[in-house]
Order: structure tokens, then sequence, then C-alpha cells
């Protein structure tokens, strides 16, 4: 479980003033829960995700981490899936898939089996031998991803990880990453600026907005799994919920972009 | 190995798909143009070479200039001696020690300085300072230091070496991606496997960009050292012919530094291809 008490994070510019990014950030997610944090850009999500990773230090409040406080970088049982697939060039798609493996200690013969299906089920098994380079951006996010899923870390933490692809490969991938959870369930926090996305991919979602950056709602995403992401766009619950979200959105997003 | 690697390297995945190499009538396409630049600078050397010769002795004195016949047999008479050999070894000595002392601590200092902050804040400048010394100027005071034999032209090789290592090592360091290293710190990894496995390969570029800047500077080095005061040695030997009017003897001498150091370079490019077989491929896309 992850938990965000009343957390406020200032940055100095490099004027000397002190600029508040987020203001008195609260809410929780629950263990298996899929949560998503959609913002327009500039309202500090990923400084947000770089706070619960403890990449960088609160200002004010508390997050909390399996009932421990974040104070430094939180390396136990959890994953990150960053916007970059930021992938060992002079890996091999298996090799890649196997450092977390070789972190941990696992002998040889066992990791090779598990990078090997995991490289199968993100659809990369006839490509285990390619280096990143010559792969497309969306297969170096799949085999970033069967990365992350070979350790199984209990949490993952994802910022706008299908950011850069175009529209289709988004999708499928989008959709690849609900199957891999609907079978083996994970707590993930999901950072987006695509409503889309993140009505399609969570649980709940939890807006934010302005300047600093606040929790303006956490909305429940009611829609039945497993879901059709290509399809959902012709639901009416999906397009209420759309709505919805949207005004919260709504205040400042034309000053912002 | 290789021929695994050349096997990958034919073929580019797109998205679930083996896309195949080049066709057929592009690689002879290429093959021709290749051969036409081959051809193209065959002629523009024979055709320098033909100017050289036509030039020597009709246009200005052969003892100025030479003529490409007789410094090639200068170069084949001189190969054939014991004492040219003995020149050759003693440079090529001064040149790998020269070289291998420069290129170690080049590489340690500019670890050193790239991983700790306050090491950098104190020594980059005063590095700054002593990079600025024109290095050749330094050759008699390695003299003094260590005396005729071959050390003066080894101290003097390594001190050029080494910055043009150490920059390189230090500008790679700073340009590692620090996400890169954080995404494998939230992995769970340890300093050391940190270091093993994302920052060395990430300064694999800059050390054989440094590799190979290194080898001519390094031949500078000895060849400087061996003017100001040698008795062997294939600058020792240049010397020798320029105060002998022998400019066969000369040119002679300068085919044989070009020489060692295209030697050089090959080595350090059979090495490249060896460590560097992922970075290739990176760049068709």
């Amino acid at each position: 479980m992850l938990e965000f008490r009343n957390v406020t994070k200032r940055f100095e510019t490099p004027g000397g003033q002190e600029v508040n990014v987020l203001q008195d950030v609260s809410f929780t997610v629950d263990d298996d829960e899929f949560c998503v944090v959609v913002g327009p850009s500039g309202c500090g999500k990923s400084t947000l995700l770089n706070l619960a990773l403890g990449l960088v230090p609160v200002s004010e409040g508390q997050i909390i981490h399996n009932g421990k406080v974040v104070e430094s970088i939180v390396s136990s049982d959890v994953g990150y899936i960053t916007q970059d697939a930021n992938l060992l060039p002079w890996s091999t798609v298996l090799d890649n898939i196997m450092s977390p493996l070789e972190i941990r200690g696992v002998p040889k013969a066992e990791r090779r089996a598990q990078a090997m299906e995991w490289a199968e089920a993100v659809g990369l098994g006839k490509f285990v031998d390619f280096y990143p380079g010559q792969l497309s951006g969306g297969m170096q996010k799949r085999c970033s991803i069967a990365r992350t899923m070979a350790y199984d870390p209990a949490m993952i933490y994802m910022d706008e990880p299908f950011g850069p692809l175009d529209a289709i490969t988004r999708t499928v991938l989008q959709e690849t990453l609900l199957n891999l959870w609907q079978t083996r369930r994970k707590t993930i926090l999901f950072i987006t600026h695509d409503l889309v996305e993140a009505i399609a991919l969570g649980d709940t979602v939890i807006v934010i907005n302005g300047q600093p950056g606040s929790v303006k709602a956490r909305i429940p995403i009611p829609l039945s799994r497993p879901r059709e992401i290509r399809h959902l766009a012709a639901d009416t619950e999906f397009v209420e919920l759309h709505t919805k979200i949207w005004s919260y959105l709504e205040p400042g997003v034309e000053s912002m972009a | 190995m290789s021929t695994r690697i050349e096997s990958r390297s034919t073929a580019v995945a797109v998205d679930g798909e083996i896309v195949a190499p080049k066709t057929s009538s592009r690689a002879s396409r290429d093959r021709k143009w290749r051969l036409k630049v081959s051809i193209g600078q065959v002629v523009a050397i024979l055709a320098i070479l033909a100017i050289w010769q036509g030039i020597s002795g009709a246009i200005i004195p052969a003892y100025l200039i030479s003529s490409p016949t007789s410094v090639i047999s200068d170069t084949i008479t001189l190969l054939q001696t014991h004492t040219m050999w003995t020149d050759i070894s003693v440079t090529a000595q001064e040149l790998i020690l020269g070289y291998a002392i420069g290129v170690v601590f080049g590489i340690l200092v500019g670890v050193l300085m790239g991983s700790i902050k306050f090491l950098s804040g104190v020594f980059e400048p005063i590095i700054a300072g002593i990079n600025g010394i024109p290095k050749i100027a330094l050759a008699p005071l390695f003299l003094l230091w260590f005396g005729l034999g071959i050390w003066s032209k080894v101290a003097q090789a390594s001190m050029i070496v080494f910055f043009v290592m150490y920059y390189n090592v230090y500008m790679g360091m700073l340009s590692i991606s620090p996400m890169l290293v954080k995404l494998f710190q939230v992995m769970g990894a340890k300093r050391g496997y940190v270091a093993r496995k994302v920052v060395l390969p990430s300064l694999s570029i800059p050390i054989f960009a440094g590799l190979k800047a290194s080898v001519p500077f390094a031949m500078i080095g000895v060849i400087v050292g061996e003017f100001i005061a040698a008795d062997k040695g294939v600058g020792y030997f240049v010397l020798q012919a320029t105060q002998q009017f022998d400019s066969a003897g000369l040119f002679s001498g300068i085919i044989i530094m070009v020489a060692m150091v295209l030697i050089g370079m090959r080595i350090v490019t059979f090495c490249q291809n060896r460590v560097l077989f992922w970075q290739k491929q990176g760049h068709g896309r």
C-alpha cells in the first residue's frame, strides 16, 4: 500500500525563489489497485512519482510505502517504467530482461528461462538476441515492461510509459499491459496526461491540476474488466467518465497550454 | 561469436516482423560505387607520385624533395639493415609504453574526477592549467629527469596521451544517463553492479575515441623526445638524415613512422569492433 499524507514539494528556482510544485497532496493506493494519476503538463505529476520512489525528498508531509516512511531511494519490491525505455543499448533483449534477476542473484539457467518466458509474454520471443538499437520504440517499451515484470515486484510505478508512442502502438501496448496485470495482479501507480488512457486502464483516476498541483478529484472507474480498449470510445459509460474528468481539468488548462 | 553478430546485423526488426536486408540491386550498386571510389583513390595517388617524380631534379633539386623511386628503393634497403630495425624497435617500445601509461592514468583520473564532485571541483582548473602548457616545451625537463634513454620519450608521450584520454573519459562520465542509473538503483542494483553494467559500458565509446586519437599523439611525443636527445630511434634516424641532406632517408623515416601509427590505429580499431559491436547497429534506425 502507498499513502501520500499532505505532501508538499518546493523547488528553488535558479533565481533563488521558492516555487511550490505540489501542494498538500493526499491519497492512497490500495494493494493490487491500478491507480492512474492524470493531469495537464506542468502540474507536478512526474515529481509525484519521483517523490514516491524516494528519488527526490518531500518538502512537507510524508509518503508511506508498505508501512515505512520513504526517505531514500525505494529499491525493494518495486518496479519503475519510464517514458524512455531506458534499456542497456549494449545488451540484447534477453540480457536486458535478465538484468534485474541477475541483481537478485537468480541462478543463470533459471533467469534465462524466466526472461525467455517474459519475452514471449510481451511478444518479443523472436527478438531475444536483438539489441535495443535494432528494435522499434514500441518493442523497446515491451522489453522494458518484460524487464520489470520478470522480477515480479509487488508495486510498479509508471511514468507516462506510452507517451512517446504512436496511437496504434499505444493502444496495443495498453492492452498487453492490462492482460499481464489481469493474470498477475500488482499495485500500479500510473502517471499520464492522456485522459482516455487513464480511464481505459485505471480502477481509480486521481485528477491533479493547478500550479502548484493538488488533488482535484478521486474518481472510481466502474468499467467492467477485461476491457477492450480499442472499442471503449463507443461506450456510453466511458463518454460520461470522460466528460466528468474533463470538468476537473478545465479550470486553468487554457493558461497552461 | 563473430558469425552470430553478422547474422544479426543483416536483418532489422520492425514490430513483429523481420525486414529483409538491402535488396540485391542496391547491394550491387553499393559495390560498384565502392569500386569507383577505390579506382579514383589509386589514380589520385599515382598522379601525385608522378608529379613528384617529374619535378624532382627538373624543377626542384633532388636533395630537397628526393623522388618516389629513390624513396622506395631507400626504404627497401633500409629495412634490410640491422640498425633500422633497432631504431624501429626502440621507437615502438617508447610508443607502446608511453601510450599505455598515458591511457591508464587518463582513464583512472577521468573516472575519479567524474565520480567524486569534490575532487573535480578542486582539480579541474588545475588540470586545465597544466594542459595549457605546450607539452613539447617540457621535453628538456623530461630529458633532465629521465635521462637520454627511452624513459624521457615515454614520459613525453604519456604526458600528451594522458590529457587526450582524461578529457574523453571525464566528459564521458558526465554524459552517463542519470535516469538509467536511477532506474537500476530502483531495481535494487548496488554500486558495483551499476559500475560494471552501466558506467563502464557507457564509457566504452569515449574511451575508444580517446584510444584512437591518442595513437598519433603518442608518436608526436616519442619523436619530439628523440629529436631533443637520443642515440637510437626512428626520430633520431630522421634527424640524422636531415643533417646529412639525405632527403630520401628522411622520407623513408617518415614513411616508417606513418606505418607504425597506422598499425597502432588498426589494432585499436580491431579491438573497438569487438567491444562496440552493439553500437554500429543502432544507427540504421
